[in-house]
Formats: C-alpha cells, structure tokens, sequence
C-alpha cells in the first residue's frame, strides 16, 4: 500500500488565473441569488435552504467527477461556461413559473419534494457545467488544480462582498442576475480565444437584459388574478402586495405576512398580555405593527410604544396602501418606530417595559427560531417592569392538534416555563403564550370584564369567544396537549423549535418528507450522531482496504468538504442566533471564508516541500479548531471573532486542499477527483446538517462529533505511513 | 497503530455505536403505531369476490382488496369483512356555541357538545380541521368514548344538543348513528355538521335519526370540487335536495374563497338552484375565507365580496342569506323576511337580542322557519 507521498518541493505557480476567478464569481452570486429566488417562490424554512446548497453541491461535484465521459469529454471551458450562461435565464425564469408548472395556485404550499426537484434541476443547469469546468480549467493550467482553487476561491470571495456591497442593497434581484449574465458572458467572450461557442455566449450576453424585461411581468402573471400593486425586492427578501377588492395583502419573500384591513388579526396578540398585566404604560412590540397590533395597543391608555421593525423597506412599502386606522396608529406620537433587529433592540435598551409582544414570523428557520429561544426568553424577563408580560402567539389548531402540532407547541410552553414563574396559554387557532414573574390568571369572566371596564371593543375577543375558548373541556385538553413529559428546551445552541416547524409543515402535504422527518426526531441525539461516524468509518476502512492513497486523499477530501461545510453552518447559525441581521452580514462572512481558502490554497501552494508531516499537522490544526469551536460555543464572543474563526478554518482547508493534491498528485484524466470529493463531502453536511443535526442534536454536540471525526484524520494518515507499501 | 488494531479498534466502535441505534430503529418501526381502533363491522358494503368488498357508504364506492383501507382512512377490509376503526375512538371533544358551527335557526344561544374522529372522504386545500380530517386514526390520540357516554357528557356540559362535527361524520357513521340515538333517548337533539358527500340510503337512514344537518357547499362548479376539493358536485347537490325533501332542518354554508369561488355568476347560479330546488327558506351563510392549510397563503375573504354574494342570493329570491366570520357585520343578523324587524341579532357567536316570539316575528307574526325550541 503505498503511503502519502512527499511531493513535489517546487512551489506551484498562482499566476492570475482569469477562467478560475470568474468561476469562483460566478458561481457564489448564482447560489446568492438562487437561494433568494427559492425563498420568494416557496416556503423559505430551513429544508429549502439545505436542499437548495445540497443540490448545488451535489452537481457541482458530478459535474468535476464526470468530467471525463463520454458525453462531456468534447466539451471544452468556453462550452462549459456557454452551457451555463444559456441556463441561467432558463432556470430563473422557469423558478419563477414553478406555479405552473407544479399546477398550484399563487401562495399554495408546495411539498418539499417539489422543492426538491427544482433544487436539482437548477443546480444541474448551472452548477454541473461550472462544476466540469473547473476540472477543465485545471486540466489547461497543467493539472495545477491549486492554482484554480486559489483563484476561483478569490473570485468565490469577491462575488460574495459585492452582492453584499453593491448588489442586494442597491439593484432589483434580477437586475443584479442581468448585470451578472452580461459581464460574464462579455469576459467568456474575452477569454475563450480558442473554439469559442461564440454565438451561444452571444446569445446568453443578449438573455441578460431580457431577464430583466422578464422581471416584472412575469411577477404579476404569477400572482393573477390577484392585482400585484408592488413588488421590491430588499435586503432581507421579496415584499409583494397583492390588492383584493378594498384590501391588501403583504407577501414577505412568498408567504403571507398580513393583510389590511383585517381587523381580527391583530386582537390575540395584543390583549391578552395587556389584559393580563393590568394597566400597560410602557409596552415594546416587536414585529407586526403595520398588520394592525399598534392600533390594538393604541385602545389602551399607554404612555409609549417602540415598535421595532427590522425591514425599513417593508415599512416604506407598505404605508401607502395601510387604513386610515392603521396609517393614524403608525403616525401616533407614543409610537416610535426603530428599524433594526428586535433582539439586539432589546440587548441595548436600557428601557424596562410592562408588556412586550413579540409578532415575528413562526420559527421556520434558524433566524426566526431566535426569537422563541431560553436564551431570548431570559432576555426579555430581564427587560420587564415588575409585573411585566412577555407574550409572543403561535398557530395552533381550534379542535384538535396533530401530534407533530402539540410536540412543538410543548416545546414552547416548557421553553418558556424554564424562564419565567407563571406562564399561562391561549388555546385557539393561534396559542397566546404569556409569562411573567408574577401571577397569570387566565379566565374568561376576569378578562371580559376587564375588557368591558375598560371599554375596549373587539370583534373577535368577545366574551363569548373567551368563554368557548377557555371552556373547561377544550382548556384541560390543551394542557394536557402541552404538558407532556420529556419536552425539549429551545434555544440557541439547539434550536429545536424550526425542525417541528419544518416537520409540521411538511406534514400538510403528509409526504415522503414527513414521514422521514417524523422517523428522524425519534432518534436519541447518541446514535443519529453515531450515523455519520459510522459512515465514516467505513469510508475510511474502505480507503485502508483499497491501500492506495488516492483512495485516502478522497476521503480526507471528502471530510474537508463536510467539515467545512458544517462549520459555515454552524458558524452562521451561532452567529444569528447572537447577532441578528443573518442576511446582511452572511455574504461578509462567507466572504471571510472564501478570502481564507483563497489564502491557505496560496500557502499551501507556495510552501517549498508538502510533507507528511505538514499534513497531519493541518489535520491537527483543523481538530483544534473545532475544539476550541466547542470550548466557546456556549460563550458570548464578539462579532470579530466569527470572522476570524472562518477566516482561519478557511486558511487551513485551502492549505489542507491543496497539499493533498500535491501529496497524492492526481493521475493523468483524474484532475477533478479531489474537488469532487470536497464537494460531495460539502453537500453531505449540507444535506442533513441545517435541517437535522442542528435542531435535534444541538451544537456543541455536533460540533463535539466533528472534532471526534477530525480526531480520527492524523490517525489515519499515521496509519497509511507506518502501513509497508503494497 | 497497526492496521489490524486499527480495524478491531474501528470495527469495536461501529458495533457499540450499532447497539446504540438498534433499539432506535426498533423504536422508528414503532412510530405512530400506537393504535386505538375499533374492530366493528361497517354499515353500507358489499361483500365481493376474493375477499373483496365495494364501500356503498359515499359517492367514492371504494373498491377494496383484502387488508386495504378506503380513501377516508377509517374504514378497513379485514378477509373480506368491513370494519370501521374509529367507533367511539373520539379525537376532538369540546363544547361550543352551536352558532360556531354555524347554525342561525337552531336552539340560538345554546351549546353543542361537539365531537369527531380522525378521517374525511374528501381533502379539501382549505380544510380549517387537516390535522383531524388527513389524518388517520393511528396518528391521532383516541380517547374511548360510547354512545352512552357522549349522550351523558352533553347532558352533564348542559348541551341540548350533539355536533358530529369538524372532520366528516360521513367517515363514523356507525358512531354517529347510535350516538344520535343514544342521546334521543335522553332528550338530546343532534346536528351533523357534513360536506354532504354521502350516498342517498345512508343519508335517508340519518335524516330519520337526527334534527338538523348543515351542509358546506364548496362551490358551484364541478371543476372547483374536482380541483380544491377532491369530490363530486352532483352528489353533494343530491344529498342537499334529499335533506330538504325530509323532516331535518338543513342550512347550507358556502365559504367563499378569494379568486377561486367568488364569481357572481356561479353564486347567482347557486342562489337560483337553491330557490328552485330546495325553496326559499334554507339559510345560506357566505362565510369568509381564513388562510388556512395548503391555501395559507391566499388573503382573507374582502368584506365587500361577501356582501356582494348576500346581495346575489337574495335578488335570486332567498329569504335568510347571512355573513359569517365578520364579527357585528350586520350580514350576521336575522331579520324578518317580510317586515324586515330584527329578530336576532349576532355580534360573532354572541346573542345579543333575540325577539322571536314563539318562532315568529312579533311585529307581523310571519312564522320563521328553524328548530327554536
């Protein structure tokens, strides 16, 4: 069995490698804005985002991995690249017509499946060919696939910064897209000097200002026979309005957000917890303002409201077309208005309130879930007056609740008794969560009367209503519902609460997908940990068996994918959960990573003599760092840190990537192997790490088993040297 | 490391880490299988050969092979036999107004004791109920509930009436049925709450046992039903007209939904069948859309076009056209057809007047037609 060997001492050559960089461009504003254009045409919870990076990563992967069959053996850089930039359009476009192609009506639930399959028929149109030509790319500068790396890495970062500078904040989506299809298919242009396709890349230069002129059309055939009056696409997703009869709808990136007038909508969120606490003065409402909680509010005679909204856009979008009863609560002098992330509102304000409402999004991904977490519940106890309600409301179901339904429901109902003494929950269509440090009394009598002394008008909140809902019979069968044994906690380090989102979620449908995600969260944290461990170790029984150290560097590989991968994730996901404003500050931080395998790939290449030595001590490098990932995963670090962090994992995987290629030098045909391998491995974290480990498993315990894996790699390079040559 | 040590070494692990998930996978096999059914023969089959079986229950007639299910998910052929799995395994028991269900013209201000069991042999996208109606009976917590003991529990929550309510009673006949006796024999009444996707004889039996039915009406077009809700128009219309042609009080509820059911011209279609077919004097609520299951994401009904339905029905000639689900929308009232006195007058589930006087308006004395005492 042969063991690694030392490879060449020369250092490789990083000249500027244009193909590589505009690759690396190219394909990191595609997956940016494919992932946006998901979420504006489907539900946008966590299991969309993975499949999505999934299938980019998946085809990618094959598409470096089939470089050398016969179907794709003719197909040269400039092809490849022509290929991709004649799909682009298509795949956009067809996205945006998915409603009719899946057969469903504007803003109807899709499966997950469908999602799914559209996932992996646009990465196939845009990634697959990108994916070959990386491999062919490399295959033309020598088979020096470092120098690719390094430079698709770079161009991987500077696509990430200026979507993050330049395009999200200041262009439409597709705008942006058409920017990005002509100045790639002019630099394809430019660079293929040799068998050009040039018609094809002319034509896909010419797509470019037709999406555009697509953009806006194809956007109200979508929503017919509803009216779409606006549509603007900000930094945080797609607002859409939609105008039926006298009322509006607001769309926020696909789903309904609220509509206007509505006057029934906003009644359970606000008067129980102000009922409940008795005479509100100062009250913090985050979210939910503009659907008509601040006019509820505004019934009582309070002295201030701060209404936090994080997307100042949404508000700019929507006041036009709010009631007067709406636009007059919204212009209130007790009101003011903040526009930034409600979690880090309430971690600077010094401020003590008597009632904070909390009407966000239901914890469909890991950013919204960050609002229903210990860690936020603590915080907002800490921000109360004496006597003081928190309440935040969730969908429930009126008569009877599926058990996917009252697991998560349970969740929340433990999660919130762990912080505060009382807590006390609404059943109805949607649950009213409220706790405080003080009694809770929720009866119907005692809160029909405070409604009639203080002469409040309701129309849905009646006594009536009261009465029914907290009717002896329905009350004991939703605490019952909600009081069962062994409920997790939520919170930030195991955000459990979106992977029952997902699974409810995925329950309407009643699919493939839910009965895999209802298997999957019954399984004890140890053994769906133990899985990919398991898995792993056979890889790397397989890699001893085969004894040939190409066989070992593609799983060595196929780890530095997946580890990767898991780290962005994890890293993004902490991050959030801290920090907020995921959206602005994800390309930044991508963008770090991808500056940092640019930077370990350009190390790595650089250093005179790769050695077995420098390998395992990478691979010793990559276990620290996940070790001091767990060591600090319950702390508090400032936002530089994340930053660094990635930057630093991200010089050790280009370094580590590298090296391996020069260690085991890849044969003659085999250029794209290794990239493969990465990729595959990236797609295996992306698959199940976001929507499954995560949430059930938790991160310092995910994290805990990535070190344990990058504990395994040194000792499998070791055995590979001691193992006499075959 | 030798390979060797290495290999037991890895091999030891994989097999500690194995034991570890056995009993997890034993445990996934096990996932949903906590099953409390009945085993009671069902009502409305026919026996084929091989063991096969033709449900007569709903329009559907499933078909069924040894050990299959039909398309509600309750009803089973074990060897040839039909059973239904869901007799007195209750999932949902509340006690609500019966103005929620919605009835206007029966026993106003009184309760409904309002139970179902899992199942539907319909799925509608808009369905307020999925978790109960797509479920099936395995996958829902069933608390054991005789006939005798639901009449007693009305009797005991001071219900005058039984609601088989909020799936498909069709889908428990069998448990509707002798509840519904169960509970005349102590003075209840009963009232099913039905898509009307129900065969004739079944539903001719039921109209001899219970006092009211109130059937949805999805649409007026058979491309709705075959599209949004899985089902057939015409048997729906059928089970409507034989209703009426009985002693059994029957309202008729049509929720209208955005861009998908709210043409005038349907509705005026509707309202015209209505006045020819089942008279006048059937109550039709238009009620208004909430976002709800795989429709979530549609806008609530604008006020304006229930009213523009009321406004169609009643030119077509109907007597007691309401608004439903818009809380002191005076669409919610009842008045009299021929003085136009307020008779009842509604905020939500909420009676806030009531001036009939013996069923009767008391200024012309023009009789109302319901279930009033």
């Amino acid at each position: 069995m042969p063991e690694l060997s030392n490879g060449d001492p020369r250092p490789l050559d990083l000249r500027f490698s244009p193909p590589a960089g505009l690759l690396g461009f190219v394909a990191t504003t595609w997956q940016i804005y494919l992932i946006r254009e998901f979420a504006a045409q489907f539900h946008g919870s966590e299991l969309t985002f993975s499949f999505v990076l999934a299938a980019w990563l998946l085809w990618g992967g094959l598409g470096g991995l089939w470089v050398g069959r016969r179907f794709l053996r003719r197909a040269g850089t400039a092809r490849l690249f022509a290929a991709a930039l004649l799909a682009a359009p298509a795949v956009f476009i067809a996205l945006r017509c998915s409603r009719w192609i899946l057969k469903t009506l504007p803003g109807e639930v899709t499966a997950s499946s469908a999602v799914l399959g559209f996932a992996l028929a646009a990465a196939l149109g845009l990634n697959f060919p990108l994916g070959a030509a990386f491999v062919r790319i490399a295959e033309a500068s020598a088979r020096n696939v470092a120098r690719v790396y390094f430079w698709e890495s770079a161009g991987a970062a500077a696509g990430g910064l200026i979507s993050y500078l330049i395009f999200i904040p200041l262009l439409p989506d597709w705008t942006a897209l058409a920017v990005i299809q002509t100045a790639a298919a002019g630099a394809s242009l430019a660079l293929f000097k040799k068998g050009r396709p040039a018609i094809a890349v002319l034509a896909a230069a010419a797509l470019g200002p037709v999406l555009m002129a697509l953009d806006l059309p194809l956007q109200h055939s979508v929503w017919r026979p509803f009216d779409l009056v606006v549509t603007r696409d900000s930094p945080y997703g797609r607002i859409q309005i939609t105008r039926a009869a006298e009322q509006i709808t607001v769309y926020d990136n696909g789903t309904r957000a609220f509509s206007s007038p509505d006057p029934t909508a906003a009644e359970d969120a606000v008067h129980i917890p102000m009922l409940l606490q008795g005479r509100p003065e100062r009250v913090l409402l985050i979210g939910g303002g503009l659907g008509g909680a601040l006019g509820e509010i505004l019934k009582y005679p309070v002295r201030r409201v701060d209404y936090i909204e994080i997307d100042g856009r949404m508000v700019e979008a929507v006041r036009p077309f709010l009631g007067d009863a709406d636009r007059t609560a919204l212009d209130d002098a007790r009101v003011h208005l903040v526009l930034t992330d409600g979690r880090a509102y309430l971690e600077r304000s010094p401020d003590r309130f008597d009632v904070i409402i909390v009407s966000v999004p239901e914890p469909t991904t890991a950013q919204f879930n960050r609002y229903y977490t210990v860690e936020f519940f603590r915080l907002a106890k800490s921000r109360l007056a004496p006597r003081g309600v928190f309440s935040f409301k969730t969908g429930a179901a009126d008569n009877f609740m599926s058990p996917a339904r009252r697991a998560y429901l349970g969740i929340l109902r433990t999660t919130l008794r762990s912080v505060f003494e009382a807590v006390a929950v609404m059943p109805g269509e949607n649950a009213v969560f409220s706790g405080s440090g003080s009694p809770l009394r929720l009866d119907a009598e005692d809160l029909s009367a405070r409604l009639e002394t203080r002469g409040i008008r309701t129309m849905t909140l009646t006594a009536e209503v009261l009465r029914n809902r907290l009717h002896p019979l329905r009350l004991d069968e939703f605490r019952r519902a909600l009081e069962e044994p062994g409920s997790p906690i939520n919170s930030d380090g195991k955000p459990i609460g979106y992977f029952f989102q997902t699974l409810l979620w995925s329950e309407q449908k009643n699919g493939a997908e839910a009965r895999l995600l209802r298997l999957v969260s019954r399984i004890p944290p140890l053994p769906l940990l133990a899985f990919p461990g398991l898995l792993f170790l056979a890889a790397l029984l397989r890699a001893a068996a085969r004894r040939t150290s190409e066989s070992a560097s593609s799983v060595a590989l196929a780890w530095l994918g997946l580890s990767t991968m898991a780290v962005e994730i994890l890293v993004l996901v902490r991050y959030q959960a801290l920090y907020g404003s995921f959206y602005g500050h994800a390309a930044r931080l991508l963008s770090m990573m991808m500056a940092g395998l640019a930077g370990g790939a350009w190390i790595g290449a650089r250093i005179r003599r790769p050695s077995q030595r420098r390998w395992t001590a990478l691979q010793a490098g990559i276990f620290g760092l996940l070790l001091l990932a767990c060591l600090g995963v319950s702390k508090r670090p400032p936002e530089i840190a994340f930053d660094l962090f990635l930057l630093a994992w991200g010089l050790l995987a280009g370094d580590v990537f590298v090296t391996a290629g020069r260690l085991v030098p890849p044969p003659p045909g085999r250029t794209g192997r290794g990239y493969a391998w990465d990729l595959f491995g990236s797609f295996a974290g992306a698959v199940v790490l976001s929507a499954v480990y995560v949430p059930l498993a938790g991160l310092p315990a995910t994290l805990a088993a990535l070190a344990a894996m990058a504990a395994l790699m040194p000792a499998f390079s070791h055995l590979e040297r001691k193992t006499p040559r075959g | 490391m030798k390979r060797r040590r290495f290999l037991m070494t890895a091999a030891g692990g994989g097999a500690a880490l194995g034991a570890g998930l056995g009993p997890a996978l034993v445990n996934l096999y096990a996932f949903g299988q906590e099953a409390n059914l009945s085993h009671l023969e069902a009502r409305y089959y026919k026996k084929l050969a091989d063991r096969e079986i033709e449900c007569q229950l709903c329009p559907r007639q499933c078909r069924l092979g040894d050990k299959e299910r039909g398309y509600c998910g309750v009803r089973e052929n074990d060897g040839g036999t039909y059973y239904t799995l869901v007799y007195g395994k209750v999932c949902a028991l509340n006690v609500d107004p019966i103005e929620k269900k919605p009835f206007f013209h029966v026993l106003p201000k009184t309760n409904a004791l309002s139970l179902a069991t899992a199942g539907c042999n319909v799925n509608c996208k808009f369905c307020q109920n999925w978790e109960i109606s797509q479920a099936r009976p395995e996958q829902v917590r069933n608390v054991d509930l005789s006939p005798a003991q639901a009449a007693e529990a009305a009797g005991r929550y001071g219900c005058p009436t039984i609601a088989y309510t909020y799936s498909e009673p069709t889908v428990y006949y069998e448990f509707m049925v002798d509840t519904a006796l169960e509970a005349r024999k102590r003075g209840i009444r009963n009232v099913v709450v039905s898509g009307g996707f129900i065969n004739p004889e079944p539903l001719e039996a039921l109209t001899r046992i219970v006092d009211a039915i109130k059937i949805d009406l999805k649409a007026f077009t058979p491309e709705f039903y075959k599209n949004y809700v899985q089902g057939k128009l015409q048997p729906v219309l059928d089970a409507i007209t034989l209703v009426r042609k009985s002693k059994v009080w029957l309202e008729i509820v049509y929720l209208v939904i955005p861009t998908l059911n709210d043409d005038l011209d349907d509705i005026r279609r509707m309202a015209r069948w209505m006045a020819g077919t089942i008279g006048t004097d059937v109550p039709l609520h238009f009620t208004r859309f909430s976002p709800m299951y795989l429709l979530k994401n549609l806008p609530p009904t604008p006020v304006s076009s229930l009213e523009k339905a009321r406004d169609a029905a009643r030119a077509e000639g109907l007597r007691f056209v309401y608004i439903g689900n818009v809380p002191g929308h005076e669409g919610e009232n009842t008045y009299c057809p021929k003085c136009r006195t307020l008779l009842i007058r509604r905020f939500g589930y909420q009676i806030q007047e009531n001036n009939l006087k013996g069923g009767a308006c008391p200024n012309c004395r023009t009789a109302i037609p319901g279930l009033w005492t």
